[in-house]
């Protein structure tokens, strides 16, 4: 609680990093560890044939996965760090003390595919005889293998966030870096990548060989042996990787895959993803069977089907951890699970260096007619249910809009009263209710706060801004650090 | 009649996939899960056993040239493939419970992939035309 809170009320903080996450590991699997593989491959098996049809394939889909990755992936890489520090910066500070060498190394990998992407690119057509051509295809299986190294790397980061594993009692990168999820995502992500470039080729295809050119159905049916090759280790890394997700968090499989909502229709969920599947691997039979009965629209049902599939499967494994941001370790809430003895003891308002001030909607609710003393305590202690809630439930939460409190106690309640003894019962159980839930991290004089808060809600469905929008005010803890000259917060207060 | 015969003989694919839809058509109806389960499992077995064969002749045939290692796993994959998706197709199809959607696609799913199985995927490469 040492930073001020950023806060999206209509599309929700989840939302924001949600869009940039899943468009940047589109783009990273599909365009640059799973094509660059295929598209030095196909370079080389060019100059093998000597058959420049390859030669020329192989350059435009590179071309088009070299404009995407470099701008759209370069830029939402780069946005993941930007959203993710803003929405929860104590998770990702975390992260980074456990990581710093590992995502040190990332960075350096990561700046060498750049280099190697652009010199990959831009010397393919000067470099195109005898030696240089094999230098140049040498270059692009070199960029194939950094591409996969970023990914391995950052595997290792959303493993660890799902089971830290032996990281728990020994602190070290080793420890964190090889957890128990690590290598089994990997099995599955490596060949997943590969399976989609191979969809993805297939769907570009058609726009670089002409109908008529017998090219094409060769080309067709050669990206469909890529793609199905990889077919099995996905199921097989797939299987690996789901039996190592740890029981409590298969649980959160329902809610996870189609919200809570919707949890009810997992089955039928799963039996229309498996159908998705069986449709992909259909249409990639057809392709090398028959590739010249393939109409050119069957090839954007694999390539939808892959992203949607891949782009559900992100929303899954960042869902399924709750109610930890890394297991065990941190809530989604931002806080520690060893800080809870304390946070429950002394409350979160007593280490929240930041205020957020209520809104004129939200004074509104505070009757005007009350004596002064009256009203300045109400006001009091509405500012300091706004706080709680800004601090402990505002990271997944909106009030009103995606994800909204105010539609769950809406769908729970229905129209009757959001009385405080109400709305804190459930608050102060929800986390044995519904498991994916933090438990709620105050003292009860907060959980007291927090109800008041959310019964305003009831009445006032004005946005609630953020820090970005709104400012901060500092409270009575920050006025205290401030005091004490502390840059950085209290020993044993935050990790 | 004419027209039928003409456009069955255009393209040899064609006859085979008609007499897999019959068969699998008649096994649906029939309604017994052993029945489909027998007449299945004896139709992937053979095409799985010509395929193979095929499949070893195709392998001798072409191992030595500048495309072996393509041409072995276009021999071999999607052939393998077929014969996994097709045993599922009958699981699903002898299994799910009757009527339903899953017994249904389980049917589609095992003529589909026997259809794959029967028919050969190898083809000449296409010749290498002037830059």
């Amino acid at each position: 609680m040492d930073f001020p809170v950023f806060h999206l009320d209509v599309f929700g903080n989840r939302g924001l990093i949600a869009v940039i996450a899943v468009l940047h590991v589109l783009i990273n699997h599909g365009l640059a560890v799973g094509m660059m593989p295929l598209v030095a491959c196909m370079e080389w098996y060019a100059h093998r044939k000597q058959d420049p049809r390859w030669d020329r394939l192989a350059y435009r889909i590179l071309f088009v996965s070299f404009l995407i990755t470099t701008t759209v992936g370069a830029l939402t890489g780069v946005g993941i760090w930007l959203s993710v520090s803003l929405v929860n910066p104590y998770s990702i500070g975390s992260l980074i003390r456990v990581f710093f060498w590992a995502w040190f190394v990332e960075w350096l990998v990561f700046i060498t595919e750049v280099c190697l992407i652009l010199a990959y690119t831009l010397t393919w057509k000067s470099w195109r005889e005898g030696s240089a051509k094999r230098r140049h295809i040498q270059l692009g299986f070199a960029l194939a293998l950094f591409s996969w190294i970023t990914m391995a790397i950052i595997v290792s980061i959303l493993g660890f966030m799902m089971d830290p594993g032996n990281w728990l009692s020994d602190n070290t990168l080793f420890a964190g870096f090889s957890n128990p999820v690590y290598l089994p995502q990997l099995a599955f992500r490596t060949p997943l990548a590969a399976a989609m470039a191979g969809i993805i080729a297939l769907f570009l295809i058609p726009f670089f060989v002409k109908r008529d050119d017998p090219f094409r159905n060769e080309a067709t049916r050669a990206v469909g042996i890529w793609t199905l090759l990889f077919a099995p280790f996905v199921v097989a890394g797939g299987y690996w990787y789901y039996s190592v997700v740890p029981a409590a968090m298969k649980d959160n499989l329902a809610v996870s895959t189609l919200t809570l909502q919707f949890s009810g229709w997992l089955d039928d969920f799963l039996w229309l993803a498996a159908a998705t599947v069986i449709a992909i691997l259909i249409i990639v039979q057809v392709a090398i069977s028959r590739p010249g009965l393939l109409p050119r629209v069957a090839t954007v049902v694999p390539f939808v089907a892959i992203l949607w599939l891949t782009g559900h499967f992100e929303r899954v494994r960042e869902f399924i951890r709750k109610p930890y941001i890394i297991g065990q370790y941190m809530y989604a809430n931002g806080l520690r699970v060893e800080d809870y003895a304390l946070l429950q003891r002394d409350g979160v308002l007593a280490y929240a260096t930041y205020s957020n001030p209520l809104t004129e909607a939200e004074k509104a609710f505070v009757r005007p007619n009350l004596p002064e003393p009256e009203r300045v305590a109400a006001l009091a202690r509405l500012q300091k249910g706004k706080d709680v809630f800004m601090d402990t439930c505002s990271r997944c939460h909106t009030t009103h809009g995606v994800n909204g409190v105010a539609g769950h106690l809406q769908r729970m309640f229905g129209d009757a009263r959001w009385t405080p003894d109400l709305t804190a019962d459930y608050v102060a159980n929800m986390h044995n209710a519904q498991p994916y839930m933090p438990p709620f991290p105050g003292n009860k004089d907060e959980l007291g706060f927090l109800a008041a808060y959310l019964e305003q809600l009831q009445g006032n469905r004005t946005a609630v801004l953020g820090a970005q929008q709104a400012g901060i005010a500092i409270r009575a803890a920050g006025e205290a650090k401030l005091a004490d000259g502390a840059t950085t917060p209290a020993k044993g207060v935050r990790p | 009649m004419n027209i039928i015969s003409h456009w069955l003989g255009a393209a040899s694919y064609r006859v085979v996939v008609l007499n897999i839809v019959m068969l699998v058509l008649l096994l649906a109806l029939v309604g017994s899960a052993a029945l489909f389960a027998v007449v299945g499992g004896l139709c992937l077995l053979v095409a799985g056993v010509a395929g193979l064969r095929r499949a070893i002749g195709a392998s001798v045939r072409r191992g030595d040239g500048r495309r072996a290692a393509f041409d072995r796993v276009l021999v071999w994959l999607p052939g393998a493939a077929a014969l996994a998706l097709g045993a599922l197709g009958l699981h699903l199809a002898v299994n799910a419970p009757a009527g339903s959607a899953l017994q249904l696609a389980g049917m589609l799913l095992f003529g589909f992939e026997l259809v794959m199985l029967v028919l050969p995927t190898y083809e000449k490469p296409v010749p290498v035309r002037a830059a």
